[in-house]
């Protein structure tokens, strides 16, 4: 896999990566990677790596946390983590200066972190079917917001 | 006088036939029998809903391949190289430690030593 060096993207989405396949991380060029439905349980810090990734659907997989490698892609505009385990949002999230979108709905979401503030190119987000109690205000600072859901489940 | 023979890149007819050839091979492995097979490019590869267990061999030519979508197949690894040891010796999923457990597979008789992603070498771990 490695020597397709020139792979700009990558659907993979429903097949049995258990694992985020390592071979992943090599495919610098990627700006597309969709890895839904995959049962996963965590993702490598390595995928940070992945340097002109812009969209990355993580979406129906097993995990319980924001992996932190995401957090460092800072060319992605589309997040789509919906539909995991996810119960805490990281602080780190905030180096998401180019996120335009970010679903997380259908996760086990208590609150809205202040940081997702930080978000200024934030246009659409999802956080409905959650046991959210408490959204930061912050949030409501993100100027570009134009969808945000989050409703109850 | 000493002669020392250059060494020069394969001309580009060469890489255009190569590939040409990956593709033609890849259309063979994942075309179901009798049905009309997606048109793939160099570029383009769509292998989706084809039940792989795992790439087919010819995937990893297509130096030139911008976008590729596997999606809905039963695709566990995308571990480029099967190393040698392993071809000769029982492998199974989840490593060496469920090397004989009841995951565990026989290789074939003929066994491809230089190939990778080769289909049957390595068995899928279990489904969740």
């Amino acid at each position: 896999m490695s020597q397709l060096r020139g792979l700009t993207a990558l659907y993979a989405q429903s097949n049995s990566f258990a694992r985020f396949p390592a071979a992943l991380c090599e495919l610098t060029t990627l700006r597309v990677l969709s890895l839904s439905m995959n049962g996963m349980r965590r993702v490598p810090s390595e995928v940070a790596r992945l340097a002109a990734l812009q969209h990355f659907d993580l979406s129906d997989n097993c995990l319980s946390e924001v992996p932190l490698g995401v957090c460092g892609l800072s060319a992605l505009t589309k997040l789509d983590l919906h539909s995991n385990s996810v119960a805490e949002l990281r602080p780190e999230m905030s180096q998401l200066t180019s996120l335009a979108h970010l679903s997380l709905h259908t996760n086990c979401l208590k609150a809205v972190p202040p940081a997702l503030g930080s978000l200024t190119r934030l246009t659409w987000a999802s956080f409905n079917n959650n046991q959210i109690a408490e959204v930061a205000p912050e949030l409501f600072r993100c100027a570009r917001v134009a969808g945000l859901r989050c409703s109850a489940a | 006088m000493l002669h020392v023979a250059s060494v020069s890149p394969p001309p580009a007819e060469a890489c255009d036939e190569r590939l040409a050839r990956a593709l033609r091979q890849l259309q063979l492995e994942c075309a179901p029998m009798g049905e009309q097979q997606a048109p793939q490019t160099q570029e383009e590869v769509c292998i989706a809903g084809r039940g792989l267990d795992a790439l087919p061999t010819a995937l990893c030519e297509l130096t030139r391949l911008r976008s590729l979508n596997v999606g809905y197949n039963r695709l566990w690894t995308l571990e480029a190289e099967v190393r040698a040891p392993a071809l000769h010796s029982p492998v199974s999923a989840g490593g060496p430690a469920a090397a004989s457990g009841p995951g565990a597979c026989q290789l074939a008789a003929a066994c491809p030593a230089a190939s990778v992603f080769t289909r049957g070498l390595i068995c899928p771990p279990a489904r969740r």
